[in-house]
Protein backbone atom coordinates (compact mmCIF):
# COMPACT_ATOMS: atom_id res chain seq x y z
CA UNK A 1 0.00 0.00 0.00
CA UNK A 2 1.33 3.48 -0.85
CA UNK A 3 2.03 5.98 2.09
CA UNK A 4 0.37 8.57 2.60
CA UNK A 5 -1.38 10.92 5.15
CA UNK A 6 -5.24 10.35 5.65
CA UNK A 7 -7.28 13.67 6.25
CA UNK A 8 -10.91 13.48 7.42
CA UNK A 9 -12.39 17.15 6.72
CA UNK A 10 -15.99 17.75 8.36
CA UNK A 11 -17.02 19.83 6.01
CA UNK A 12 -17.54 20.64 2.20
CA UNK A 13 -15.47 24.09 2.90
CA UNK A 14 -12.63 22.45 5.12
CA UNK A 15 -12.45 19.81 1.93
CA UNK A 16 -12.07 22.55 -0.66
CA UNK A 17 -9.36 24.05 1.41
CA UNK A 18 -7.55 21.18 1.22
CA UNK A 19 -7.73 20.44 -1.83
CA UNK A 20 -6.66 24.04 -2.60
CA UNK A 21 -3.53 22.82 -0.24
CA UNK A 22 -3.09 20.41 -2.08
CA UNK A 23 -3.05 20.67 -5.30
CA UNK A 24 -2.31 17.43 -7.54
CA UNK A 25 -0.85 15.53 -4.11
CA UNK A 26 -4.43 14.53 -3.08
CA UNK A 27 -6.66 11.96 -3.89
CA UNK A 28 -10.18 12.03 -3.26
CA UNK A 29 -11.24 9.11 -0.99
CA UNK A 30 -15.08 7.94 -0.88
CA UNK A 31 -16.20 4.16 -1.02
CA UNK A 32 -12.57 3.41 -2.25
CA UNK A 33 -13.95 0.69 -4.25
CA UNK A 34 -11.94 1.66 -6.87
CA UNK A 35 -9.32 4.40 -5.47
CA UNK A 36 -8.04 1.79 -2.83
CA UNK A 37 -7.22 -0.78 -5.55
CA UNK A 38 -4.76 1.90 -7.09
CA UNK A 39 -3.24 2.68 -3.70
CA UNK A 40 -2.91 -0.48 -3.50
CA UNK A 41 -1.34 -1.42 -6.53
CA UNK A 42 0.75 2.14 -6.39
CA UNK A 43 -0.23 2.77 -10.35
CA UNK A 44 -0.57 6.17 -11.58
CA UNK A 45 -0.18 7.48 -7.61
CA UNK A 46 3.46 8.74 -7.73
CA UNK A 47 2.39 12.11 -6.87
CA UNK A 48 0.51 11.12 -4.30
CA UNK A 49 1.17 12.15 -0.50
CA UNK A 50 -2.48 12.74 0.80
CA UNK A 51 -5.37 11.16 0.78
CA UNK A 52 -8.57 13.24 1.92
CA UNK A 53 -11.44 11.03 3.27
CA UNK A 54 -15.06 12.74 2.33
CA UNK A 55 -17.49 9.84 4.03
CA UNK A 56 -17.84 12.25 6.87
CA UNK A 57 -19.28 15.13 4.55
CA UNK A 58 -23.23 13.59 5.08
CA UNK A 59 -24.42 16.74 3.61
CA UNK A 60 -22.78 14.91 0.17
CA UNK A 61 -25.01 12.31 0.56
CA UNK A 62 -29.01 12.54 -1.03
CA UNK A 63 -31.52 12.09 -3.33
CA UNK A 64 -33.86 15.04 -3.80
CA UNK A 65 -36.48 16.27 -6.08
CA UNK A 66 -36.67 19.93 -6.60
CA UNK A 67 -37.10 21.25 -9.80
CA UNK A 68 -34.71 18.20 -11.21
CA UNK A 69 -33.80 15.33 -9.74
CA UNK A 70 -30.69 15.46 -7.60
CA UNK A 71 -27.91 13.08 -6.42
CA UNK A 72 -25.19 13.67 -3.79
CA UNK A 73 -22.07 12.28 -4.71
CA UNK A 74 -21.88 10.35 -1.92
CA UNK A 75 -24.90 8.31 -2.42
CA UNK A 76 -24.04 4.90 -2.83
CA UNK A 77 -24.71 2.67 -5.94
CA UNK A 78 -26.67 0.83 -3.58
CA UNK A 79 -28.86 3.58 -2.51
CA UNK A 80 -29.59 4.61 -5.96
CA UNK A 81 -30.28 1.22 -7.20
CA UNK A 82 -32.93 0.86 -4.49
CA UNK A 83 -34.48 4.84 -4.25
CA UNK A 84 -38.15 4.81 -4.98
CA UNK A 85 -38.28 8.25 -6.38
CA UNK A 86 -35.43 7.24 -8.75
CA UNK A 87 -36.93 3.82 -9.59
CA UNK A 88 -40.18 5.63 -10.52
CA UNK A 89 -38.47 8.67 -12.53
CA UNK A 90 -35.33 7.52 -13.98
CA UNK A 91 -35.55 3.80 -13.74
CA UNK A 92 -32.87 3.55 -16.15
CA UNK A 93 -30.22 4.58 -13.69
CA UNK A 94 -31.28 2.66 -11.10
CA UNK A 95 -31.59 -0.58 -13.16
CA UNK A 96 -27.60 0.33 -14.03
CA UNK A 97 -26.91 0.68 -10.41
CA UNK A 98 -28.58 -2.67 -9.26
CA UNK A 99 -26.16 -4.26 -11.86
CA UNK A 100 -22.60 -3.15 -10.74
CA UNK A 101 -20.20 -5.06 -8.76
CA UNK A 102 -21.37 -7.36 -5.84
CA UNK A 103 -23.62 -6.35 -2.90
CA UNK A 104 -20.32 -5.51 -1.06
CA UNK A 105 -19.28 -3.22 -4.04
CA UNK A 106 -22.43 -1.28 -4.47
CA UNK A 107 -22.87 -0.51 -0.72
CA UNK A 108 -19.56 0.91 -0.32
CA UNK A 109 -19.10 2.83 -4.01
CA UNK A 110 -20.86 5.78 -4.31
CA UNK A 111 -22.26 7.48 -7.62
CA UNK A 112 -19.93 10.33 -7.35
CA UNK A 113 -16.57 8.06 -7.91
CA UNK A 114 -18.60 6.04 -10.37
CA UNK A 115 -18.81 9.05 -12.91
CA UNK A 116 -15.40 10.87 -11.49
CA UNK A 117 -13.17 7.46 -11.67
CA UNK A 118 -14.42 7.56 -15.38
CA UNK A 119 -13.96 3.86 -15.98
CA UNK A 120 -15.27 3.48 -19.71
CA UNK A 121 -17.27 0.28 -18.44
CA UNK A 122 -19.04 2.75 -15.07
CA UNK A 123 -22.46 0.99 -15.25
CA UNK A 124 -24.08 4.38 -14.07
CA UNK A 125 -22.53 6.99 -16.60
CA UNK A 126 -24.52 5.75 -19.73
CA UNK A 127 -28.04 6.10 -18.01
CA UNK A 128 -27.26 9.15 -16.55
CA UNK A 129 -25.66 10.45 -20.36
CA UNK A 130 -28.89 9.37 -21.75
CA UNK A 131 -31.17 11.07 -19.12
CA UNK A 132 -29.09 14.42 -19.80
CA UNK A 133 -27.41 14.58 -16.73
CA UNK A 134 -24.95 17.95 -15.69
CA UNK A 135 -22.76 17.86 -12.79
CA UNK A 136 -21.73 20.57 -10.42
CA UNK A 137 -17.73 20.85 -9.73
CA UNK A 138 -16.98 23.52 -6.91
CA UNK A 139 -13.98 25.02 -5.66
CA UNK A 140 -12.57 26.97 -3.12
CA UNK A 141 -14.41 30.22 -4.07
CA UNK A 142 -15.83 29.39 -6.74
CA UNK A 143 -18.29 26.53 -8.96
CA UNK A 144 -19.46 25.66 -12.38
CA UNK A 145 -21.65 23.16 -14.52
CA UNK A 146 -20.89 20.80 -16.77
CA UNK A 147 -22.53 18.37 -19.17
CA UNK A 148 -21.94 15.25 -17.81
CA UNK A 149 -20.58 14.32 -21.20
CA UNK A 150 -18.08 17.05 -21.81
CA UNK A 151 -17.16 16.33 -18.31
CA UNK A 152 -16.10 12.83 -18.79
CA UNK A 153 -13.42 13.71 -22.05
CA UNK A 154 -11.89 9.85 -22.45
CA UNK A 155 -11.23 6.42 -20.42
CA UNK A 156 -10.41 7.62 -16.92
CA UNK A 157 -9.88 11.03 -17.92
CA UNK A 158 -12.61 14.47 -17.00
CA UNK A 159 -12.27 17.90 -16.95
CA UNK A 160 -12.33 17.56 -13.09
CA UNK A 161 -9.68 19.99 -11.70
CA UNK A 162 -6.74 19.72 -9.09
CA UNK A 163 -8.86 21.54 -6.80
CA UNK A 164 -12.38 20.98 -7.34
CA UNK A 165 -14.58 18.42 -5.93
CA UNK A 166 -18.00 17.17 -7.89
CA UNK A 167 -20.60 18.03 -5.73
CA UNK A 168 -24.07 17.11 -7.17
CA UNK A 169 -25.20 15.14 -10.21
CA UNK A 170 -28.81 16.58 -11.66
CA UNK A 171 -31.34 15.65 -14.20
CA UNK A 172 -34.56 16.27 -15.30
CA UNK A 173 -37.18 13.58 -14.52
CA UNK A 174 -38.20 11.37 -17.26
CA UNK A 175 -41.84 12.40 -18.80
CA UNK A 176 -44.74 9.85 -17.77
CA UNK A 177 -44.39 9.04 -21.63
CA UNK A 178 -40.54 8.10 -21.61
CA UNK A 179 -39.68 4.82 -21.42
CA UNK A 180 -36.46 3.20 -21.04
CA UNK A 181 -34.07 -0.13 -21.54
CA UNK A 182 -30.84 -1.26 -19.60
CA UNK A 183 -28.63 -3.86 -21.16
CA UNK A 184 -25.13 -5.50 -20.42
CA UNK A 185 -22.77 -8.04 -20.88
CA UNK A 186 -20.04 -9.60 -18.22
CA UNK A 187 -18.44 -13.15 -17.91
CA UNK A 188 -20.52 -13.16 -15.11
CA UNK A 189 -23.45 -11.77 -13.47
CA UNK A 190 -21.96 -10.61 -10.39
CA UNK A 191 -18.71 -9.45 -9.72
CA UNK A 192 -17.79 -8.76 -13.32
CA UNK A 193 -17.22 -5.53 -15.18
CA UNK A 194 -19.38 -4.98 -17.94
CA UNK A 195 -17.67 -5.80 -21.38
CA UNK A 196 -20.41 -3.44 -23.19
CA UNK A 197 -23.81 -1.95 -21.68
CA UNK A 198 -26.50 0.09 -23.37
CA UNK A 199 -28.79 2.71 -21.92
CA UNK A 200 -32.01 3.65 -24.15
CA UNK A 201 -34.12 6.19 -23.94
CA UNK A 202 -37.52 6.55 -25.66
CA UNK A 203 -40.26 8.99 -25.73
CA UNK A 204 -43.45 7.95 -27.52
CA UNK A 205 -46.87 9.99 -28.24
CA UNK A 206 -49.98 8.92 -27.73
CA UNK A 207 -50.13 6.88 -30.96
CA UNK A 208 -46.42 4.93 -30.17
CA UNK A 209 -44.44 7.03 -32.50
CA UNK A 210 -41.06 7.46 -31.54
CA UNK A 211 -40.34 11.35 -30.78
CA UNK A 212 -37.45 11.30 -28.88
CA UNK A 213 -34.47 8.72 -28.41
CA UNK A 214 -31.36 8.89 -26.55
CA UNK A 215 -28.98 5.23 -27.48
CA UNK A 216 -25.46 5.88 -24.76
CA UNK A 217 -23.25 2.53 -24.63
CA UNK A 218 -20.55 1.99 -22.60
CA UNK A 219 -16.90 0.70 -23.07
CA UNK A 220 -17.57 0.49 -26.93
CA UNK A 221 -17.25 4.75 -27.81
CA UNK A 222 -13.74 6.84 -26.26
CA UNK A 223 -15.99 9.07 -24.14
CA UNK A 224 -19.97 8.29 -23.04
CA UNK A 225 -21.84 10.22 -25.29
CA UNK A 226 -25.00 9.28 -27.54
CA UNK A 227 -25.24 7.70 -30.94
CA UNK A 228 -27.01 10.62 -32.92
CA UNK A 229 -27.12 8.01 -36.49
CA UNK A 230 -28.51 5.29 -34.23
CA UNK A 231 -31.10 7.48 -32.70
CA UNK A 232 -32.27 9.26 -35.52
CA UNK A 233 -33.20 5.62 -36.91
CA UNK A 234 -35.79 5.37 -34.50
CA UNK A 235 -37.77 9.34 -34.22
CA UNK A 236 -41.11 9.36 -36.21
CA UNK A 237 -41.27 5.61 -36.55
CA UNK A 238 -43.07 3.08 -34.50
CA UNK A 239 -39.91 1.05 -34.56
CA UNK A 240 -39.78 -2.79 -35.38
CA UNK A 241 -37.11 -5.69 -34.83
CA UNK A 242 -35.55 -4.77 -38.29
CA UNK A 243 -35.29 -1.25 -37.31
CA UNK A 244 -34.31 -1.79 -33.75
CA UNK A 245 -31.09 -3.99 -35.36
CA UNK A 246 -30.57 -1.31 -37.74
CA UNK A 247 -30.27 0.85 -34.87
CA UNK A 248 -27.88 -1.79 -33.44
CA UNK A 249 -25.65 -1.98 -36.38
CA UNK A 250 -25.27 1.79 -36.28
CA UNK A 251 -23.95 1.73 -32.61
CA UNK A 252 -21.34 -0.51 -34.30
CA UNK A 253 -20.19 1.50 -36.77
CA UNK A 254 -19.94 4.08 -34.58
CA UNK A 255 -17.76 1.78 -32.52
CA UNK A 256 -15.77 0.87 -35.14
CA UNK A 257 -15.52 4.31 -36.50
CA UNK A 258 -11.90 4.56 -34.40
CA UNK A 259 -10.02 1.47 -36.22
CA UNK A 260 -10.56 -1.95 -35.89
CA UNK A 261 -8.88 -4.13 -32.91
CA UNK A 262 -8.48 -8.42 -32.98
CA UNK A 263 -11.74 -8.47 -30.49
CA UNK A 264 -13.28 -5.90 -33.01
CA UNK A 265 -15.43 -9.15 -34.94
CA UNK A 266 -16.81 -10.38 -31.59
CA UNK A 267 -17.75 -6.89 -30.59
CA UNK A 268 -19.75 -6.23 -33.17
CA UNK A 269 -22.50 -8.78 -33.01
CA UNK A 270 -22.63 -8.30 -29.03
CA UNK A 271 -23.26 -4.45 -29.38
CA UNK A 272 -25.96 -5.14 -32.39
CA UNK A 273 -27.88 -7.33 -30.00
CA UNK A 274 -27.28 -5.55 -27.00
CA UNK A 275 -28.84 -2.47 -28.35
CA UNK A 276 -31.76 -4.26 -29.94
CA UNK A 277 -32.41 -5.77 -26.92
CA UNK A 278 -32.45 -2.41 -24.62
CA UNK A 279 -34.65 -1.15 -27.47
CA UNK A 280 -36.78 -4.10 -27.59
CA UNK A 281 -37.14 -3.86 -23.45
CA UNK A 282 -37.59 0.07 -23.83
CA UNK A 283 -40.73 -0.46 -25.74
CA UNK A 284 -42.01 -3.45 -23.83
CA UNK A 285 -42.84 -5.56 -26.79
CA UNK A 286 -42.14 -8.95 -27.42
CA UNK A 287 -40.49 -9.80 -30.99
CA UNK A 288 -39.67 -13.28 -30.20
CA UNK B 1 2.59 9.01 7.20
CA UNK B 2 0.27 10.35 10.21
CA UNK B 3 -1.59 8.73 12.97
CA UNK B 4 -5.07 8.88 13.52
CA UNK B 5 -6.97 8.30 16.29
CA UNK B 6 -10.15 5.64 15.82
CA UNK B 7 -12.75 4.74 18.06
CA UNK B 8 -14.68 1.70 16.65
CA UNK B 9 -16.97 -1.05 17.95
CA UNK B 10 -16.20 -4.87 17.32
CA UNK B 11 -18.57 -7.23 17.55
CA UNK B 12 -20.19 -4.85 20.41
CA UNK B 13 -16.62 -4.22 21.72
CA UNK B 14 -15.08 -0.87 21.70
CA UNK B 15 -11.77 -0.12 20.43
CA UNK B 16 -9.58 3.24 20.49
CA UNK B 17 -6.50 2.83 18.46
CA UNK B 18 -4.22 5.01 16.85
CA UNK B 19 -3.67 3.54 13.15
CA UNK B 20 -1.88 4.51 10.06
CA UNK B 21 -3.58 6.47 7.46
CA UNK B 22 -2.99 3.76 4.89
CA UNK B 23 -4.55 1.01 7.02
CA UNK B 24 -7.21 -1.41 5.97
CA UNK B 25 -9.73 -2.29 8.09
CA UNK B 26 -8.96 -5.83 7.13
CA UNK B 27 -5.24 -5.43 8.65
CA UNK B 28 -7.13 -4.05 11.81
CA UNK B 29 -8.82 -7.26 12.13
CA UNK B 30 -6.64 -9.75 11.80
CA UNK B 31 -3.48 -8.35 13.12
CA UNK B 32 -4.08 -5.85 15.58
CA UNK B 33 -7.23 -7.25 16.99
CA UNK B 34 -6.22 -10.76 16.57
CA UNK B 35 -9.65 -11.54 14.53
CA UNK B 36 -8.80 -13.60 12.04
CA UNK B 37 -11.59 -15.47 11.26
CA UNK B 38 -11.97 -12.54 8.57
CA UNK B 39 -9.83 -13.95 5.68
CA UNK B 40 -7.71 -12.05 3.08
CA UNK B 41 -8.24 -13.67 -0.27
CA UNK B 42 -7.89 -11.35 -3.51
CA UNK B 43 -7.59 -7.59 -1.54
CA UNK B 44 -9.21 -5.85 -4.50
CA UNK B 45 -12.86 -6.91 -3.85
CA UNK B 46 -13.87 -9.12 -6.08
CA UNK B 47 -13.69 -12.37 -3.86
CA UNK B 48 -15.59 -11.35 -0.85
CA UNK B 49 -13.46 -13.62 1.43
CA UNK B 50 -13.01 -10.48 3.51
CA UNK B 51 -16.82 -9.68 3.83
CA UNK B 52 -17.46 -7.76 7.18
CA UNK B 53 -21.00 -5.99 8.54
CA UNK B 54 -20.13 -2.14 8.62
CA UNK B 55 -23.06 -0.23 10.22
CA UNK B 56 -25.47 -2.64 8.69
CA UNK B 57 -23.89 -3.21 5.59
CA UNK B 58 -22.29 -6.11 4.02
CA UNK B 59 -19.02 -4.41 2.84
CA UNK B 60 -15.31 -5.54 1.97
CA UNK B 61 -13.04 -4.99 4.33
CA UNK B 62 -10.02 -4.89 2.32
CA UNK B 63 -11.90 -1.61 0.64
CA UNK B 64 -12.11 0.26 4.32
CA UNK B 65 -9.55 1.89 5.81
CA UNK B 66 -9.75 2.06 9.50
CA UNK B 67 -9.26 5.57 9.64
CA UNK B 68 -12.67 5.93 7.98
CA UNK B 69 -14.20 3.79 10.70
CA UNK B 70 -14.80 6.29 13.51
CA UNK B 71 -17.65 5.50 15.33
CA UNK B 72 -18.43 2.50 13.15
CA UNK B 73 -19.58 -0.92 13.94
CA UNK B 74 -18.22 -3.53 12.65
CA UNK B 75 -19.56 -7.19 12.95
CA UNK B 76 -17.16 -10.09 12.20
CA UNK B 77 -17.54 -13.85 11.88
CA UNK B 78 -16.33 -13.82 15.85
CA UNK B 79 -19.16 -12.33 16.66
CA UNK B 80 -21.77 -14.73 15.08
CA UNK B 81 -21.80 -17.72 17.81
CA UNK B 82 -19.83 -19.26 20.14
CA UNK B 83 -18.96 -22.70 19.92
CA UNK B 84 -20.77 -23.99 22.92
CA UNK B 85 -23.82 -21.96 20.77
CA UNK B 86 -23.66 -21.41 17.60
CA UNK B 87 -25.12 -19.07 15.50
CA UNK B 88 -28.51 -21.04 13.43
CA UNK B 89 -26.39 -20.33 10.55
CA UNK B 90 -23.54 -21.68 11.57
CA UNK B 91 -25.95 -24.63 12.64
CA UNK B 92 -27.23 -24.49 9.17
CA UNK B 93 -23.46 -24.89 7.74
CA UNK B 94 -22.50 -27.69 9.55
CA UNK B 95 -26.06 -29.23 8.78
CA UNK B 96 -25.84 -29.05 5.19
CA UNK B 97 -21.97 -29.64 4.60
CA UNK B 98 -21.68 -26.05 3.14
CA UNK B 99 -17.97 -25.94 4.24
CA UNK B 100 -15.54 -27.36 2.01
CA UNK B 101 -12.16 -25.38 2.06
CA UNK B 102 -13.83 -23.22 4.91
CA UNK B 103 -11.79 -20.35 3.02
CA UNK B 104 -15.02 -18.27 1.85
CA UNK B 105 -17.16 -19.35 4.89
CA UNK B 106 -16.59 -16.82 6.85
CA UNK B 107 -17.78 -14.27 4.36
CA UNK B 108 -20.46 -16.66 3.12
CA UNK B 109 -21.69 -16.62 6.70
CA UNK B 110 -21.45 -12.52 6.96
CA UNK B 111 -23.22 -12.23 3.72
CA UNK B 112 -26.06 -14.58 4.90
CA UNK B 113 -26.40 -12.60 7.93
CA UNK B 114 -26.60 -9.16 6.19
CA UNK B 115 -29.07 -10.67 4.21
CA UNK B 116 -31.21 -12.20 6.60
CA UNK B 117 -30.83 -9.08 8.75
CA UNK B 118 -32.54 -7.05 6.04
CA UNK B 119 -34.88 -10.14 5.00
CA UNK B 120 -35.77 -12.98 6.77
CA UNK B 121 -37.32 -14.52 4.65
CA UNK B 122 -35.62 -14.22 1.41
CA UNK B 123 -36.49 -16.29 -1.41
CA UNK B 124 -33.87 -18.78 -3.18
CA UNK B 125 -33.21 -16.01 -6.08
CA UNK B 126 -32.53 -13.51 -2.92
CA UNK B 127 -30.24 -16.01 -1.63
CA UNK B 128 -28.47 -16.43 -4.12
CA UNK B 129 -28.23 -12.51 -4.58
CA UNK B 130 -27.16 -11.84 -1.27
CA UNK B 131 -24.37 -13.97 -1.23
CA UNK B 132 -23.00 -13.37 -4.92
CA UNK B 133 -20.36 -11.56 -3.40
CA UNK B 134 -18.63 -14.05 -2.64
CA UNK B 135 -16.82 -16.39 -4.35
CA UNK B 136 -16.51 -20.31 -3.30
CA UNK B 137 -13.94 -22.03 -5.48
CA UNK B 138 -14.43 -24.95 -4.13
CA UNK B 139 -17.73 -24.55 -6.24
CA UNK B 140 -19.85 -25.55 -3.43
CA UNK B 141 -22.95 -22.99 -3.69
CA UNK B 142 -25.72 -25.42 -3.62
CA UNK B 143 -24.78 -26.47 -0.15
CA UNK B 144 -24.59 -23.48 1.13
CA UNK B 145 -27.68 -22.20 -0.75
CA UNK B 146 -29.41 -24.96 1.34
CA UNK B 147 -27.95 -24.17 4.46
CA UNK B 148 -28.95 -20.43 4.16
CA UNK B 149 -32.78 -21.15 3.40
CA UNK B 150 -32.25 -23.67 6.21
CA UNK B 151 -31.24 -21.19 8.67
CA UNK B 152 -34.12 -18.35 7.40
CA UNK B 153 -37.00 -20.92 7.89
CA UNK B 154 -35.48 -21.73 11.58
CA UNK B 155 -35.50 -18.19 12.40
CA UNK B 156 -38.85 -17.18 11.19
Amino acid sequence: MLEFNLFRPQSLQETLDLLAEFKGTARVLAGGTDLLISLRAKEGMEDVRNVIDITGLQELAFIQERDLLEIGPLTTIAQVAEDSVLRQNAGVLAEAAAAVGSPQIRNRGTIGGNVVNAAVCADTVPPLVALGATVKLERKGGSRWLPLDQFITGPNRTQLAEDELLTKIAFAKLPANASWGFMRLARREALAIARMNVAVIIVRDGQGKVEHARIVPGSVLSRPTGVPEAEKLLVGTHPDEALAHQAGEAVAAAMTSSGRRWSTPYKEPAIIALTERAIKQALEVEWR
Amino acid sequence: MNKLPVTLTVNGREYNLKVDGNERLLDTLRQRLGLTGTKEGCGVGECGACSVILDGNLVNSCMVLTGQCTGARVETVEGLGTAAKLHPLQQAFIDYNAVQCGFCTPGMLMAAKALLDKNPHPSEAEIRQGLSGVLCRCTGYKQIVDAVNAAAGEEG
